[in-house]
């Protein structure tokens, strides 16, 4: 039997095309797409919201160099992240998730750079299940850059299949990050994500956050996690 | 309804099944496939105006999706088990499971690049430089991956020409 036809005889077993799938795909894009126009319009009124309290903040502080903090600071160890105004709330705690994580994979690395794919999936942690993948707004994928930039460069990619070298290894001494969808809850938050520096290197936990003086911490972990 | 819709409603009448038929081959998942097609077919759909080749794009999505799924369904099997993912059990070499079950499960054992190259050469029949287009690697890297996977997955399945003409023999 030759290769073809031992894949011809796998290939019976595949799905069959049911009718309805264009469709389907249509309506999903349509949905995607006001999806995506809704929480961009409400990532720019929590922006606008959150900038006006912290701006008074800062005109009130009686430490001066808090104010000419350029892009923040960052206590990798602690996972906090302390910004000027700028970035959502949102990417604030999506912020503070990451460098925890990432500063939690390999002690003490510095990362050159972060991949962080463009997509959030639900599979992030719990990889039984499909990644089921939404886009991330373009306005949160700024306002993430920016509260990642004291930390690292962010680029955001489709998938990690460019970023791996032969070995696995993402390229450019980068980590590639998978974001889960967070929940936000006032000032809680629960966060899946998952690092990865390597075909034998990342871990995958859910993590949840709390804001405390305007600052999202990471104060533990639920469910299941990986490591590889 | 608009044009584009209507051009991407005919595309997927008439290469729906192909995809899947792809898109089960590179992932081995029944529902895995389903997933996939659909999420190629959302991506495809969004870039639709800017697509020369829709078949060719979607072909890129599916492997390009399929081996980052690959990839990571790849690391939960080396979390769970303490054998190398790729080994197939020695004790019970499919004695009870019927050809198509040994097949599936010696492609799946395949790394994801290994049976992306294998599906790429033997059943799209692509040359090592169209496959190469796909993969985005160099010719040399399908050759390679090719090789290694038929190998892997002959060993696997047992055809070499003596077993083969056995099993003839036996039908």
């Amino acid at each position: 039997m030759s290769e073809r036809e031992l894949l011809d005889l796998l290939a019976q077993d595949a799905p069959v095309a049911r009718p309805g799938l264009a469709d389907d795909v249509i309506n999903r894009a349509r949905h995607t797409r006001l999806r995506r126009g809704a929480v961009s319009a409400a990532c720019a009124a929590v922006a606008l919201i959150a900038a006006v309290p912290l701006a008074l903040a800062v005109d009130r502080s009686p430490h001066p160099a808090h104010r000419t903090t350029p892009a923040g600071t960052t206590n990798s160890s602690a996972g906090t992240t302390t910004l000027a105004p700028g970035p959502s709330d949102t990417a604030l705690a999506y912020a503070a998730g990451v460098q925890y994580l990432a500063g939690q994979l390999v002690s003490g690395k510095h990362w050159r750079v972060l991949y962080v794919i463009d997509h959030t999936c639900a599979n992030t942690v719990d990889q039984t299940e499909a990644c089921r993948p939404q886009p991330i707004p373009i306005e949160l994928q700024r306002d993430l850059a920016t509260a990642l930039r004291p930390y690292a460069p962010v680029h955001f990619v489709s998938g990690d299949a460019r970023i791996r070298d032969k070995n696995l290894q993402v390229i450019n001494g980068g980590a590639a990050v998978t974001l889960g969808r967070i929940t936000l809850d006032g000032d809680t938050a629960r966060l899946p994500l998952a690092v990865q520096c390597g075909g034998l290197c990342g871990m995958g936990q859910t993590l949840l956050l709390a804001k405390q003086g305007g600052v999202w911490t990471v104060t533990g972990s639920t469910g299941p996690a990986w490591i590889s | 309804m608009s044009e584009r819709d209507e051009q991407f409603r005919q595309f997927v009448a008439e290469r729906s099944a192909d995809l899947l038929r792809l898109a089960y081959l590179l992932c081995g998942d029944y529902a895995g496939a389903q997933d996939l097609v659909q999420n190629a077919l959302l991506r495809t759909y969004s870039r639709w105006a800017r697509i020369s080749s829709p078949e060719q794009y979607v072909r890129r999505v599916l492997v390009t999706v399929a081996a980052d799924e690959g990839r990571r369904a790849f690391r939960r099997r080396e979390q769970a088990s303490a054998e190398p993912p790729e080994q197939l059990d020695a004790r019970d070499p499919f004695t009870q499971a019927d050809d198509r079950d040994r097949l599936r499960i010696a492609l799946r054992s395949l790394p994801p690049g290994q049976r992306a190259a294998v599906v790429m050469r033997h059943w799209l029949d692509l040359d090592p430089t169209a496959a190469a287009a796909l993969l985005n690697c160099s010719p040399e890297t399908v050759r390679s991956q090719t090789a290694r996977g038929l190998d892997k997955l002959r060993a696997a399945y047992d055809v070499s020409p003596s077993s083969a003409a056995a099993r003839r023999h036996d039908e």
